[in-house]
């Protein structure tokens, strides 16, 4: 019973049966009128370099309903330009979360195949203008590898199908930058750097993108890149960059750990924690005698850690049962010392999966990440004169006193009520996005004496969400199970 | 009683003090032409008899004493035709006219030949024309067919059986009359006219059929117009119109006594009594009353049958009601006196008024059933018609004597209404024959109050018209209308209605003609200004208590719904004149519909989030109409103009006379529709089937007895009105109807409606309507 309540605040409200959650829409931008006053920016040949924002991956799937509102494509239609990017049938592919109702119950939709049939605009004869690839680290755009298989082999390799998807064939050139250097483009956004981090995060701290000796003490792919390699190659990217003369504009990176995948369970889990029982979550590898790696935490007051993921939703409902259904979902055997007849989460045989955390060491390591590749993209692109939208302190803003927008009430870091977030908790919903483009005009403005008019919130859709209410359980729900998928594709494979 | 008298007594007092300020003038310097007609056989006086002079279009018909009057005949020698249907052309030739004769001409008609040709219709460009010439699909109900189909005492029945039309039943008294798709519980896109006098409830703009204050068989004719028809009838003929004429008092001359009883309990009672009084005047009086019971159920939660349901499956879907109905009879009682001054044969000022109080009728609506428990409907109307100059001034009510209450909610409505309409219309012909010219214009004020119930305030609101029809005929056999009407109105944006056709008559029997046309519908008050409660929502996540109001309101920013129809219809007459065949096709395009009641349309109700609102539950507010009146939140439902519907269709009609006795005829409609756009959450369904077939056949014999069994065929549809969605199952009806002439004054009536008693719903909230038999004894001194 505990357990029952334990969630039923995550969203501290019921709303009555009578209430309908918004339809799916499929709506075209307003096309801002007028001239449009590019400044010195030329927009004839625009090409986004980036990864799944860039993509416009929303949801835990890339679907034509969203991608459509990436903030490129916002861009392009801000300065009105040709804009091509692979459009992936509805519902797209991934296994997209839906609001079902406002239990809330998310409910996962089938992929599309991962077929070129899936791609409407498959037979475009050049690269595409966007070319943000969900999963994408920094290093993955001068990458070559996999261009001899037309990249079949490289999304093989990183259980990633968007490399092929999007890059399609070796003729288009070799890599992402080739890809983009044969557009000649006279115009380039590139936000590159947020996987580099945030796989390693979402995967509970266990599994990164580093390289590993030489380049750190740390086995291959259990961190984030390492900071030598992201100076290295960030540098080496953005000279290539510049040598086009076509006009750039970049971006640093969000506080991972600031973002609703992070915050929105763990909360709810401290608030509804039955007094006296301790929380008992895994820190790393195995738990029990043999390896007493685990900690133990009431989690009451004012610490936030550890963080717990978005994914442990499903298994929130199930602290203090005797219980290893994590284990059976994943199809992994419980590790040697966990005994799934003891109460889950509360003891110490028993706990809270590492999978499912990011513990506090984890944390630092995701700050320190994030702080110094930000320092790198700063210093480089100052050095280069090129112009850097502020991610960061808009997301910082978000988190701390949400973005205002008259009409449209206030964009924050909460989960589906925050507006600004889609329903995987990590990638912007529609209305995010155009904030996010709105960000990169006023310095595409700034730096290009330009005068793009900015999107118009309300001409994107809001929380792209459907179907009627039902009543019924007041837990908060995953209907289905998508988050496997959605850890792969953010930390480039888990095997 | 005496206070219902009374008051009919003061409205006609109203009107008669006003009359004498009509007096024309006229010097004639022209000829007329007067007589009267028999049947050959019987010598009866033969009512309706088209009398014209050959070679011009100068003519009249017959009233119902045979007796006809052609004025303003220029001077010369013409040929004079006497035709009607069922009977042998006369012709009469060399009959010279002089200046200022006024000469008689009697004539004895043989009942053999028939000639269909020659019946006429008036609504199709508002005047007299033969039913082939008329440029819109039209259909007559002539009075010998009114006469014998009578009994049933609703006049919407009249109608079943015509190509084109559907009549569904919901109740006793709730009828829709509908054409060409689009219809709905309180359909209104009809436009339904008594004597020029429009019969719509103010609130609504559906009709009320069972506050009518004449008897069905004292109707005159009835046409039906089909097609988009504001260019001539101005706002809401949108589908097309119904045009009543009441005959007057000289041509019901006599007491008439008529009783009625019959299934469900069903008495009926009326009497009339029209006389000369000499020097130009007339009166007719009517009174009568009637009281059946119902085939309708509660729809209380007590009142589901063993399988959770009520009547039929899926009505619960559309709610519990928290009302029983009323176990009173349906009832009506009604009154009405008519004074007719005819200045000179040429010029007749008509005075009349009636009052009509109904009882215990159930509407279906789109938000749920309503019970009338007592309405009281008082009605005036004052009109002087020459021969180029007409004038109609009219004047209703609605008054709920007692609240009539939402069944859904149990809330009690409450409405007070009155309509003023003044009409005035010229004709004129500036070049004789070849071009005639119609000019006029309208102005019609209302006010409308629900005393708080179902609108915050009382209404006001006046709307006037302008419209002008000029009709070219640059040879016999081609004809070119146009015509085109401007409206203007505190209720909506300045409308424009134009209209265009052109009819082919290469000879009588055949025309052919294409028509364009265009029409809107004036949002009713309810739709404007309702503000009503609709229930509550628990809205915690929005700041509210968990018993948190949700409002059905108005949208005062509503449009008028508007439609465009392209049409082309033929008439043709084959079999020497036995076989009547018309075959009309259309295409239509309707858009701005105003939708259901649906959250979050109404501007007037937008929500705006303040500052630390979350940006996401703002969404979902805002999706769910959720609108914060003094920091509380509340859910709004609204109507807002949406939808583009593409529309065609074909109306094929037969009629064939095997003898003068006996006729049959037969109908089938075809209805197709596309829907082209339409708002998130709306339903847009025409409400109509897609094949629709009707058939019937008449005997009439000369001794007297008449015998007519007609039926329809109904595919099935699905049928979507605000809250009651459902499919509505195939149904085939048929109606047996009976009448004879025992002497000149008594006659005996049946009629059968659903003989075979099948219980169907004919829209989905609608009651299970079975057979209704009813007798009737007429006599007449």
């Amino acid at each position: 019973m505990t357990n029952r309540i334990l969630l039923a605040t995550l969203f501290s409200s019921i709303v009555a049966v009578t209430i309908f959650l918004p339809g799916c829409t499929e709506e075209d931008v307003s096309t801002p009128p007028g001239i449009i006053n590019t400044g010195n920016a030329d927009f004839t040949r625009f090409v986004a370099i980036g990864n799944s924002v860039t993509a416009g991956f929303q949801s835990n799937a890339l679907s034509q309903r969203d991608q459509v509102f990436a903030y490129p494509n916002l861009i392009a239609n801000q300065v009105r330009t040709s804009f091509e990017i692979p459009l992936i049938k509805n519902p797209g592919i991934g296994n997209r979360i839906r609001l079902k109702n406002l239990t809330p119950t998310l409910v996962t939709e089938p992929s599309v195949p991962l077929d070129p049939s899936s791609n409407l605009n498959v037979a475009l004869p050049r690269p595409y203008n966007n070319l943000g690839i969900t999963g994408a680290i920094l290093y993955d755009i001068m990458d070559t590898s996999g261009a001899s298989s037309d990249f079949a082999s490289k999304s093989i390799a990183r259980g990633n199908p968007f490399f092929a998807l999007t890059l399609r064939s070796r003729l288009f050139g070799n890599s992402i930058f080739q890809q983009a250097m044969s557009l000649q483009p006279t115009f380039i956004t590139i936000w590159i750097g947020n996987t580099d981090v945030l796989g390693y995060a979402v995967s509970g701290g266990r599994i990164g993108s580093n390289v590993g000796p030489p380049y750190s003490a740390d086995p291959p792919r259990t961190k984030p890149t390492e900071t030598v390699l992201f100076s290295a190659w960030y540098r080496a990217l953005m000279d290539s960059l510049k040598a086009t003369g076509a006009g750039i504009v970049t971006a640093n990176i969000l506080d991972v750990t600031a973002i609703p995948y992070f915050t929105t369970v763990g909360p709810q889990i401290r608030a509804n924690l039955p007094p006296g029982l301790y929380f008992r979550y895994q820190r790393n590898g195995n738990a029990g005698p043999s390896n007493p790696i685990l900690d133990t935490t009431t989690l009451s007051g004012a610490p936030t850690d550890p963080l717990i993921l978005l994914n442990g939703i499903t298994y929130a409902p199930l602290l203090g049962q005797p219980t290893g259904r994590y284990y059976a979902d994943n199809g992994i055997a419980p590790p040697l010392g966990i005994d799934t007849t003891k109460p889950f989460g509360f003891h110490p045989q028993n706990p809270w999966p590492d999978a499912l955390t990011l513990d506090a060491d984890e944390k630092s390591t995701t700050h320190a990440a994030v702080d110094e590749f930000n320092s790198i993209i700063d210093s480089v692109a100052a050095n280069r004169g090129i112009g850097v939208v502020d991610i960061h302190s808009l997301y910082e803003l978000a988190r701390t006193q949400g973005i205002y927008v008259q009409g449209f009430g206030t964009f924050s870091s909460a989960f589906i009520l925050g507006g600004l977030f889609s329903y995987d908790g990590v990638h912007p919903s529609s209305r995010g996005q155009a904030i996010l483009a709105n960000e990169w005009i006023k310095v595409i403005n700034q730096k290009f004496d330009a005068a793009i008019p900015l999107v118009n919130i309300g001409s994107v859709p809001g929380i792209p969400i459907g179907k009627v209410a039902q009543p019924g359980s007041l837990l908060p729900v995953y209907e289905g199970g998508a988050w496997k998928d959605f850890v792969n594709l953010m930390c480039g494979g888990e095997n | 009683m005496t206070y219902f008298l009374r008051k009919i007594l003061y409205n006609l007092c109203v009107l008669l003090l006003v009359t004498p300020a009509i007096i024309p003038a006229t010097a004639q310097t022209s000829a007329e032409l007067y007589g009267r007609v028999i049947d050959s056989v019987s010598s009866e006086p033969l009512p309706f008899i088209n009398v014209g002079l050959k070679g011009t279009r100068l003519g009249a018909s017959t009233d119902n004493q045979g007796n006809f009057r052609i004025s303003n005949i220029p001077p010369g020698t013409y040929t004079i035709v006497f035709s009607a249907i069922g009977y042998a052309v006369n012709e009469r030739r060399d009959v010279v006219l002089k200046e200022n004769d006024r000469a008689q001409l009697d004539a004895a008609l043989s009942p053999s030949d028939i000639s269909l040709a020659e019946v006429s219709v008036y609504g199709a460009s508002l005047r007299r024309e033969r039913i082939t010439e008329a440029p819109a699909a039209v259909s007559v109900i002539d009075p010998a067919e009114i006469k014998l189909n009578s009994t049933s005492g609703q006049l919407p029945r009249l109608l079943e059986a015509q190509p084109g039309v559907d009549v569904v039943q919901s109740g006793i008294q709730d009828f829709n009359i509908n054409t060409r798709g689009f219809n709905s519980s309180l359909n209104r896109r009809l436009l339904v006219l008594m004597d020029g006098r429009d019969i719509a409830i103010a609130f609504l703009g559906a009709q009320e059929w069972n506050g009518l204050t004449v008897p069905l068989e004292d109707l005159g004719r009835l046409e039906l117009v089909r097609g988009p028809g504001s260019a001539l009838y101005g706002p809401n003929a949108f589908n097309g119109v119904i045009n009543v004429s009441t005959p007057p008092p000289k041509d019901v001359l006599g007491t008439k006594f008529s009783y009625s009883l019959g299934e469900l309990n069903t008495v009926r009672t009326d009497v009339r009594q029209a006389s000369i009084l000499g020097n130009g005047w007339s009166y007719k009086a009517n009174f009568g009353t009637v009281s059946s019971g119902t085939w309708s159920k509660s729809r209380t939660a007590v009142d589901t049958n063993a399988a959770g349901n009520f009547e039929y499956a899926g009505l619960r879907s559309a709610g519990i009601e928290r009302r029983p109905l009323s176990n009173e009879p349906v009832s009506s009682i009604y009154g009405s006196g008519r004074i007719d001054f005819d200045f000179n044969g040429n010029d007749l000022v008509t005075a009349e008024a009636g009052l009509s109080r109904v009882q215990n009728e159930l509407f279906v609506t789109g938000i749920g059933r309503v019970q009338v428990t007592e309405a009281e409907k008082p009605w005036g109307r004052l009109s002087y018609n020459s021969e180029r100059l007409n004038v109609n001034l009219w004047g209703q009510g609605r008054h709920s004597v007692e609240p009539q209450y939402s069944l859904a909610s149990g809330a009690p409505l409450l409405e007070t209404s009155q309509i003023y309409h003044a009409e005035a219309q010229y004709n004129f012909s500036p070049v004789a024959d070849m071009l005639r010219v119609i000019v006029g214009a309208s102005h019609r004020y209302y006010h409308v109050d629900t005393d708080g119930t179902l609108m915050a305030a009382a209404h006001y609101d006046n709307t006037s018209g302008i419209f002008g029809q000029a009709e070219y005929s640059p040879f016999g056999a081609l004809r070119l209308i146009a015509a085109t009407r401007w409206d203007r109105s505190t209720l909506h944006s300045d409308q424009w209605s134009p209209k265009g056709a052109v009819v082919w008559t290469p000879g009588s029997n055949h025309s052919v003609r294409a028509t364009i046309n265009k029409a809107f519908q004036v949002p009713n008050y309810s739709e404007k200004f309702l503000q009503a409660i609709a229930g509550f929502a628990d809205l915690r996540a929005f700041g509210g208590t968990g018993t948190d109001p949700v409002y059905a309101r108005g949208n005062n920013g509503l449009s008028v719904e508007k439609i465009t129809g392209y049409e082309i219809g033929y008439r043709g007459i084959f079999l020497n004149n036995k076989l009547f065949f018309s075959l009309d096709a259309y295409f239509n395009r309707a858009i701005d519909f105003v939708t259901d009641l649906l959250p979050g349309v109404n501007p007037d109700y937008a929500f705006n989030p303040p500052p630390g609102f979350p940006a996401g539950l703002a969404d979902i507010a805002r999706a769910n109409g959720i609108y914060y009146q003094n920091g509380r939140p509340q859910v709004v439902y609204s109507y807002t103009n949406a939808g583009k519907v593409d529309e065609r269709g074909t109306e094929m009609g037969i009629i064939y006379y095997i003898n003068d006795e006996l006729h049959f005829d037969g109908t089938w409609t075809w209805y197709d529709f596309a829907v082209k756009e339409q708002q998130i959450g709306d339903i847009l369904l025409p409400n109509a089937p897609r094949h629709k077939f009707s058939f019937g056949g008449t005997y009439r014999s000369r001794a007297g007895y008449e015998l007519s069994l007609t039926g329809r065929n109904i595919q099935p549809f699905r049928w979507a009105a605000g809250v009651f969605q459902g499919d509505i199952p195939p149904y085939t009806l048929l109606n047996l109807s009976a009448g004879y002439q025992i002497t000149r004054q008594i006659r005996l009536n049946g009629t059968i409606s659903n003989l075979l008693n099948h219980r169907v719903y004919q829209i989905f909230g609608g009651s299970l309507i079975g057979r209704h038999a009813i007798g009737n004894f007429t006599i007449t001194f």
